[in-house]
């Protein structure tokens, strides 16, 4: 008899405690549930506010300097194209968003294989990194150009041509930077991980 | 009289909840961590049930779901996994009691397990569970012959490390 079949003779010997004395009740069965249930709506609410409140801010803010500044043509064409930037934007975003955040086991989603949930999950990711790439390469810039004329109009820096590209290299530069963290440690590093996991089953299946 | 769609999923689920601490204790190695687990994986089930339509057996669809729960923590988990060096092999106290000796070999096995990949270590699991090939490929997407062949090669690694432990059988 090889090492593996004894092993699994010991295993299938040893290993029936844990159905014996874990049995779970109505009672148990809340204890778990509840909790996990919270846990999954304060986080959707947590996601919801933070979104919301961002969006908030931004029409808030870009609303108001349009009416304070009614008459100043060249300014109000930069609000209103941080307006129209923006309504795409948290059109795409939440519904992206949304979709991302679909529990993977809901009831009605379909109970997929480890390979077919690893390519699922990629997929889901892959789709949403995308977009969010593309919007960085058009938004970023224009925004920090938005947000440069504005800071021009509202703070006293000068009115000059190197005050203003000084202004724009500033915002862009933490925009760009805080982009690309979050782009590596959200998107980046868990697609290279579940495309690991993949490629551990399809190299195998392509051999 | 008939029972409630939750009744009828407690006693499932309690038929094999093994399955769920052997999922657990295969994936992650803290306790802490471990139970974090167990409850995301019960709740999961629980959620998932309303879609358990019989088509396959009870116990496949509880890997299914148990199984991408696990493999999709460990993917959230911030813990970098610790790979700790294991011991030559089991040391052959004579004043160690066989129920000492037991626990120790079963926590060196989970040890080994707990070194391979996630989709080995499902592999490996479902083998030791006593599925057939058929059941393995239905849960991780393999082709019955892929099984087969990483079986050898996961057979191996584990032959390697635990020949001393259990070449005596047990």
């Amino acid at each position: 008899m090889d090492t593996l079949d004894n092993i699994k003779q010991f295993w299938l010997l040893n290993n029936q405690q844990d159905t014996d004395n874990n049995n779970l009740n109505k009672e148990s069965m809340k204890r778990i549930i509840e909790p996990q249930i919270k846990k999954e709506q304060r986080y959707i609410k947590e996601y919801f506010w933070a979104f919301a409140f961002w969006q908030i801010l931004v029409y808030a803010v870009l609303t108001h300097f349009i009416v304070r500044y009614w008459g100043d043509w060249q300014f109000i064409f930069c609000c209103v194209t941080g307006v129209l930037m923006f309504i795409p934007y948290s059109i795409t975003f939440h519904k992206s968003l949304s979709c991302w955040h679909r529990p993977a086991n809901a009831p009605d989603a379909p109970l997929r294989n480890i390979h077919g949930d690893l390519k699922a999950q990629i997929k889901q990711v892959s789709i949403y990194f995308q977009f969010k790439k593309r919007f960085d390469l058009v938004g970023i810039p224009v925004i920090c150009g938005v947000l440069a004329v504005i800071m021009m109009k509202v703070t006293p820096v000068p009115h000059t041509f190197l005050g203003g590209l000084i202004t724009f290299g500033i915002v862009f530069f933490a925009f760009a930077r805080t982009t690309h963290v979050q782009n590596k440690n959200n998107f980046e590093l868990p697609l290279a991980r579940l495309r690991l996991l993949l490629s551990d089953i399809e190299d195998l299946n392509e051999e | 009289m008939r029972e409630s769609p939750e009744d009828q999923f407690l006693k499932d689920l309690n038929s094999n909840i093994g399955i769920v601490h052997r999922v657990c204790k295969v994936y992650v190695k803290d306790a802490g961590e471990r139970e974090d687990l167990y409850q995301e994986i019960i709740y999961q089930l629980w959620k998932s049930y309303p879609g358990f339509n019989g088509n396959s057996k009870f116990s496949t669809w509880m890997y299914k779901v148990a199984m991408n729960t696990a493999i999709n923590h460990i993917r959230k988990s911030s813990k970098a996994v610790q790979q700790e060096p294991l011991p030559e092999h089991l040391p052959e106290k004579p004043c160690i009691s066989e129920a000492v000796q037991l626990e120790e070999k079963t926590r060196l096995l989970y040890d080994v397990i707990n070194r391979l990949s996630p989709i080995d270590k499902a592999i490996i699991l479902l083998y030791l569970d006593d599925n057939s090939y058929d059941q393995i490929a239905s849960v991780t997407g393999f082709t019955k012959t892929n099984v087969s062949v990483r079986l050898v090669r996961i057979k191996k690694q584990l032959e390697k490390e635990l020949k001393p432990v259990f070449k005596n059988n047990l």
